[in-house]
């Protein structure tokens, strides 16, 4: 039993629980914002798995998350069927488009990495964009009914909420699973040194594929709800600022920290929100994210980074040697 | 009997540049045969070879009568070759336990899609597989890091830590590249022995080094190479006293040629 209390799975357990008595407190308003939260949990999960685990810096994230929107939005527009069926046509496709990706990812490193992403998350958004027929092109698709599961209608925001929180805990289960099992010890060789775990015997081909594969299908789930949230989609959302701000959250919540994640989601996604009673701040807001993701990488990579200890070690080590000095004069 | 590695013609050209040239040379079991030449001679490239990193532009090597020449790198480690590296190449941001653990990692037998849920047979390897790592672990002297970054290890427990790692492949034949660099002659010494005593675990070593003591004391056989080719074969004391060997060290005339008889 030891092994489930680290101070990890502690800090885990405190922000569901905290998650969970929230709906008691707040009003409709900060509701749909606490589940906003939860899509990013997720989505910034999936994308956390890529760059913390696998190492590769997706800066075209979004094209999962969309792709998983439109898989159901369209799947309800053209033949009607309910988010049970969607769901598993979800993963499929997402995890096709993930294989997708995968393939022109494991021969290329460094910079040639962001081009790339960047532009298949730009090469799904104009397909969407023009794919009439099947998406509707600019008009979107509207009035996505809320989930139901084999009948079972989720009618409350709050019901979905906690349908939502689940996905969470399902989420965060899976990838601890699989972090601390041997494909994850593979990914994490990988990312530390490709030559010396290809050395090692491990296939860097095939692991890269199933990571690509499996953090696609988790977007693709933050995605799918995320339509039914917004009960409408158009290609306009699922722009760039997405993947930014999915990076922006990852960051801040550490690399291959995975409860630090869900705590940078949570700030993150209130924060602009609260900004805007701010009015002079209102038109700044999205600066945030920008903000966040400067400081963190000056801080070293995450919030409870190394650089961040001995900067506030050394601040308050100088103001004690002054004291010090002062006496002494 | 054949040998336990037997590498003939083996060449490599990068472009216009030939980096090994029609290299024969063989291991016996329970050997210790070290490759030794001047910087760029082509040492570590013949390691690549033999690993599967580099495909030989011809030439075959064949490990107890089967052909390895043209294997994957992966494919390498299964049937029985593992090395570790002239840089140290540590998993850095994982425990030293993991490292271990991604040594032996084509020995544990759950495949990718066992790892994404808990169930009996992953729990089982991976209990089997720490406990494994408990053993390698007292071999190479290296217990109580178990569960420390390689990173906060001394300099010469990393390079044990890389050798206890190809270890736990469980490879026939271990190649190292240059495990004594940037060691104090205490540390080299007992390095010596450590790698000697390694031929219980495996059955050839294939050794790279520059520092002619450990080289000495510790080979059953020496290859030399310059400028890709072998230049002399033999043991130690035949390898001292070549004269081509001594040119290829010190040029011609080996006024100094004590330097590699004495030290």
């Amino acid at each position: 039993m030891k092994k489930y209390f680290t101070s990890k799975n502690i800090v885990f357990i405190l922000v569901i629980i905290s998650m969970a008595i929230a709906p008691l407190f707040v009003n409709a308003y900060w509701l749909r914002v606490l589940i906003t939260a939860e899509l990013n949990m997720i989505f910034a999960m999936s994308l956390n798995l890529l760059m913390g685990i696998g190492g590769t810096v997706s800066f075209g994230h979004a094209a999962f998350y969309s792709i998983g929107a439109y898989t159901t939005a369209c799947l309800y527009y053209h033949f009607g069927t309910q988010y049970s069926t969607n769901f598993i046509f979800v993963i499929i496709v997402t995890a096709l488009a993930g294989l997708l990706l995968a393939v022109p990812m494991s021969r290329i490193t460094g910079r040639y990495v962001t081009i790339i992403t960047l532009s298949y998350a730009e090469i799904v958004n104009l397909i969407i964009k023009n794919w009439d027929k099947v998406t509707q092109g600019q008009m979107g698709i509207v009035g996505i009914p809320t989930i139901s599961i084999f009948g079972f209608k989720l009618k409350s925001k709050i019901m979905f909420f906690y349908f939502a929180l689940l996905f969470v805990v399902i989420t965060y289960v899976m990838m601890q699973w699989l972090v601390k099992s041997k494909l994850g010890r593979n990914l994490q060789a990988m990312r530390d040194d490709p030559i010396a775990a290809e050395a090692m015997g491990i296939k860097l081909f095939p692991n890269k594929v199933i990571i690509f594969t499996i953090s696609a299908i988790f977007a693709g789930i933050a995605g799918s709800l995320y339509a039914h949230l917004m009960t409408y989609v158009d290609p306009g959302t699922f722009n760039s600022a997405i993947s930014f701000n999915c990076i922006a959250i990852v960051v801040l919540g550490g690399l291959a920290n995975f409860p630090g994640t869900l705590i940078s989601a949570l700030f993150l996604s209130i924060l602009p929100e609260y900004l805007r009673q701010f009015e002079f701040l209102f038109q700044y807001r999205m600066i945030a994210y920008g903000a966040v993701l400067v400081i963190v990488m000056w801080l070293n990579h995450s919030i409870p980074g190394e650089k961040l200890k001995s900067t506030v070690v050394g601040f308050f080590r100088k103001i004690l040697k002054k004291k010090e000095v002062e006496e002494v004069a | 009997m054949s040998p336990l590695l037997d590498v003939k013609g083996l060449t490599i050209r990068f472009g216009g540049l030939v980096a090994v040239d029609d290299l024969n040379f063989t291991m016996e079991k329970g050997q210790i045969t070290s490759l030794i030449g001047p910087n760029g001679a082509g040492k570590t490239t013949v390691i690549n070879m033999l690993t599967g990193f580099y495909t030989p532009t011809s030439g075959t090597i064949k490990l107890n009568d089967m052909d390895t020449t043209n294997l994957s790198t992966d494919a390498h480690v299964k049937v029985g070759f593992c090395r570790t590296f002239q840089n140290i190449r540590l998993f850095k941001q994982l425990t030293v336990e993991d490292n271990i653990l991604i040594g032996m990692q084509h020995r544990i037998p759950y495949g990718s899609f066992l790892s994404l849920f808990p169930n009996k047979k992953k729990s089982e390897c991976e209990k089997k597989a720490k406990d494994e790592v408990t053993e390698i672990l007292k071999r190479v002297g290296l217990e109580e890091y178990r569960y420390s970054k390689p990173g906060s290890l001394p300099y010469g427990m990393q390079r044990k830590l890389e050798i206890g790692r190809a270890l736990a492949a469980h490879p026939r034949i271990l190649l190292l590249d240059e495990p004594a660099a940037g060691m104090n002659p205490a540390e080299k010494i007992e390095l010596s022995s450590f790698i000697k005593g390694l031929l219980n675990d495996v059955e050839g070593i294939l050794l790279i080094e520059h520092d002619m003591k450990v080289i000495m004391s510790i080979s059953d056989k020496i290859v030399v190479l310059n400028h890709g080719k072998k230049i002399c074969e033999g043991k130690p004391s035949e390898v001292q006293s070549n004269p081509e060997v001594i040119e290829a060290y010190l040029g011609k005339g080996g006024a100094h040629r004590d330097v590699i008889t004495s030290e």
